[in-house]
């Protein structure tokens, strides 16, 4: 029997599909491995640095999206796991936000950092997200973290 | 080959198109009416409409822009002082970016450049680096603050 989709899972199609994610798959910034409702998962281009991956992967819940932010992890493909602690990206602003030992970003782009610290919403409103993001506002967070001066690599 | 089309809007338009086919034919396709101009994103002048897209540049996967605008003023304010400069409308915030925080500008270290980003005056916007200064011009002018990025640390 065909699944009847939720609006949250229309919006977040209705996303993939868009110019801005389909901008960011063609530049090789990320690029979409699965969609399984109501997680996606998907790989961040990162800058080259020695002995360390080209892209690293996130698990991204996106239950009651846009309403609700996404939550997103450090994803261990193989293993199908949370990356563990050790082999998380270095580097100071790269750790504050894809923080080893959490199953979440502790940024105000991530539900559980926003459920947290509500406060970031009026802190931090140029980075928290609101239901008029797209699921590419977090994903530009993420590349651009991963591609700055600041990450030193695995 | 698959283009990725610009305009005022916040959308980015998926448009496919033969090489062969002439700016002047593309622009009655996709502009407005007749004065818009198409640009490559990031270039110095429009493209001519007596040339077809691939003689003029265009690829697989290129950013243009369609515009009635020539010109942008643009101006930066960082640590109460302002610069400005004339950009055309399809360049990116990165392209001011660059120029804002470069010699003889605001002429940032590597490491500040990492730590700073850009804000639509008056507002709580971060603009993407990678979209077009035309987005959020009116009337053909830009007020940006050049400003820390956010820290979510705790």
């Amino acid at each position: 029997m065909e699944r009847t989709l939720g609006s949250d899972e229309i919006a977040v199609r209705a996303h993939l599909a868009s110019g801005r994610f389909r901008a960011g798959v063609a530049a090789k910034r990320w690029r979409l491995i699965d969609l399984t409702w109501p997680i996606a998962i998907i790989a961040i281009t990162a800058a080259a640095r020695p002995s360390s991956p080209g892209e690293w992967i996130f698990r991204i819940d996106l239950t009651g999206y846009p309403q609700l932010a996404p939550t997103s992890m450090l994803w261990d493909a193989t293993l199908g796991q949370r990356m563990n602690d050790q082999s998380y990206p270095k580097g100071e602003r790269v750790q504050e936000a894809i923080r080893p030992g959490l199953d979440y970003l502790y940024t105000g782009y991530d539900r559980q950092g926003l459920t947290g610290h509500p406060e970031w919403a009026t802190q931090h409103p140029r980075s928290s997200w609101t239901p008029t993001r797209e699921l590419t506002f977090v994903l530009e967070k993420l590349s651009d973290l991963l591609t700055s001066g600041d990450y030193v690599g695995a | 080959m698959e283009l990725f089309v610009h305009g005022q809007g916040e959308e980015i338009d998926v448009v496919d198109a033969d090489g062969t086919v002439l700016v002047a034919t593309f622009i009655e396709a996709h502009g407005e009416d007749g004065e818009v101009e198409l640009w490559l994103e990031d270039a110095d002048a429009p493209l001519g409409r007596e040339l077809a897209l691939a003689d003029a540049g265009v690829g697989h996967h290129a950013h243009l822009h369609l515009s009635k605008s020539k010109k942008i003023d643009t101006f930066v304010t960082y640590n109460a002082d302002t610069k400005d400069k004339e950009f055309g409308p399809n360049s990116t915030f990165q392209k001011v970016f660059d120029w804002a925080t470069s010699k003889p500008e605001f002429d940032l270290t590597p490491e500040q450049k990492a730590k700073h980003t850009l804000e639509i005056a008056g507002t709580e916007i971060e603009p993407e680096m990678t979209a077009h200064i035309e987005q959020y011009a009116t009337e053909q002018v830009l007020r940006l603050n050049l400003v820390p990025k956010d820290r979510h640390a705790g």
